[in-house]
């Protein structure tokens, strides 16, 4: 019995992350779409409400993106005052200018850069692998990167979700909301399996 | 016209001579009214002002609310621009509450704030003397006192040079506090509108 029930969970989880894995069958492969527009905020510096969630610790503050040319500085401070950290985003790579010496180590700085490169949304750039569209003219384009896989949902023109598949355990998803300027008012990243990050953005409208 | 500048020249410089910050010769007398100060002062509420300035990027971080201050080790920051958001330290537990979520942590498993709100504390009841954390300087001008507090562990010197304190002739509060960072970004915050041991309830150091 033991061994029959165990049969069928190893099947239905085989078949769950096959699913997970593939492309819905309401969309279907074609060869041109509308371009991949990202609309990120035209402000030269943004503010967003920030909560990140990262190994059972908790940091809010405030995020601020600075643009200078095709550069992207992010810095997060805590509402006190104090600097976690400022990273640099430039095309396909990140650079930690600071960050605050508890969290200073490689493992968690390397999540960031990745996450925060991922969240920025900097990987679009690339041309999509293979595109996808269903009848609501919905798309989804498929980028292989550095053998990774970057998934990415787009519906009027506007990227709503994002997934990559980095490896069996680093499942990561991204979600978007924009205003109607188009300029992102929410996103949420979200790591699933063993990993527990959660980084969550909220656009601060200045009064 | 000539003149006019002269004027404007020397009276320019006596401001700055003003603003000028020199040693203070009596340390014991200043260190005994903060002493003073700590003993006396039992709540603080006071509007506050605090400023981030990111030196590397040339750009100020505002925000603004009401804080308050309850012996022994309660506080409450209520913000309310850039965004309405509470963050109240009872003892070992830290709540914060945003418009939609409260949380409740451990004010130990949060390192920064622990560290931050224990400077904030012993800054604001007159402690900071006495933690054995901090080499201080000593300095006054026409209208304030000033302490210039150096980290001693290394640790903490990583990720703050600095910290200075102002408080006002009479000794009678904290009015600012400046934290500087080893890269050279600093925060200032200036309380205004002070009000020293009025009524408190302890309800302002719970969320619900």
């Amino acid at each position: 019995m033991a061994t029959y029930l165990l049969k069928n969970l190893l099947l239905s989880s085989m078949l769950v992350g096959f699913m997970s894995c593939a492309v819905p069958l309401r969309y279907k492969r074609v060869t041109s779409a509308p371009p991949m527009k990202v609309l990120l905020n035209r402000d030269s510096v943004s503010l967003y409400k920030m909560q990140v969630y990262l190994f059972r610790r908790y940091y809010t503050g405030i995020l601020m993106d600075k643009k200078i040319n095709n550069t992207n500085r992010l810095v997060f401070v805590t509402e006190l005052g104090m600097k976690i950290f400022d990273i640099k985003l430039v095309a396909d790579s990140a650079e930690v200018v600071y960050c605050f010496s508890p969290l200073n180590k490689p493992k968690i700085t390397n999540i960031l850069k990745t996450d925060l490169q991922f969240l920025w949304l900097k990987s679009s750039s690339v041309n999509p692998d293979k595109m996808y569209e269903n009848k609501n003219k919905e798309q989804i384009y498929i980028v292989e990167k550095n053998k990774k896989k970057y998934w990415y949902y787009i519906s009027e023109n506007k990227i709503n979700k994002t997934r990559a598949k980095e490896g069996a355990f680093t499942n990561k998803k991204g979600h978007y909301s924009y205003t109607l300027n188009n300029e992102i008012e929410h996103a949420v990243l979200k790591h699933k399996g063993l990993l527990r990050l959660k980084i969550e953005l909220q656009k601060i409208h200045h009064e | 016209m000539r003149n006019l500048f002269l004027v404007l020249f020397f009276l320019n410089g006596i401001l700055f001579a003003q603003k000028t910050f020199r040693p203070l010769k009596d340390t014991l007398a200043f260190k005994e009214k903060i002493a003073q100060m700590a003993i006396k002062t039992n709540t603080l509420e006071s509007d506050f002002t605090q400023i981030k300035t990111l030196s590397m990027l040339s750009e100020k971080m505002s925000s603004k609310g009401h804080f308050c201050f309850k012996k022994t080790n309660l506080l409450r920051w209520e913000y309310s621009t850039p965004y309405r958001y509470i963050i109240v330290i009872n003892k070992d537990k830290m709540l914060i509450k945003d418009d939609v979520k409260l949380k409740k942590y451990d004010i130990n498993s949060n390192k920064i704030f622990k560290e931050i709100n224990n400077i904030m504390i012993s800054c604001i009841d007159g402690n900071v003397l006495n933690t054995g954390k901090f080499k201080a300087s000593y300095a006054e001008n026409e209208w304030n006192y000033k302490i210039d507090l150096i980290p001693i562990a290394k640790e903490m010197r990583e990720s703050l040079k600095q910290i200075n304190m102002y408080f006002d002739k009479a000794v009678s509060s904290v009015t600012r506090i400046e934290m500087i960072e080893s890269s050279e970004d600093f925060t200032t915050i200036d309380f205004t509108n002070k009000k020293i041991n009025g009524d408190l309830s302890l309800e302002k150091f719970t969320l619900k």
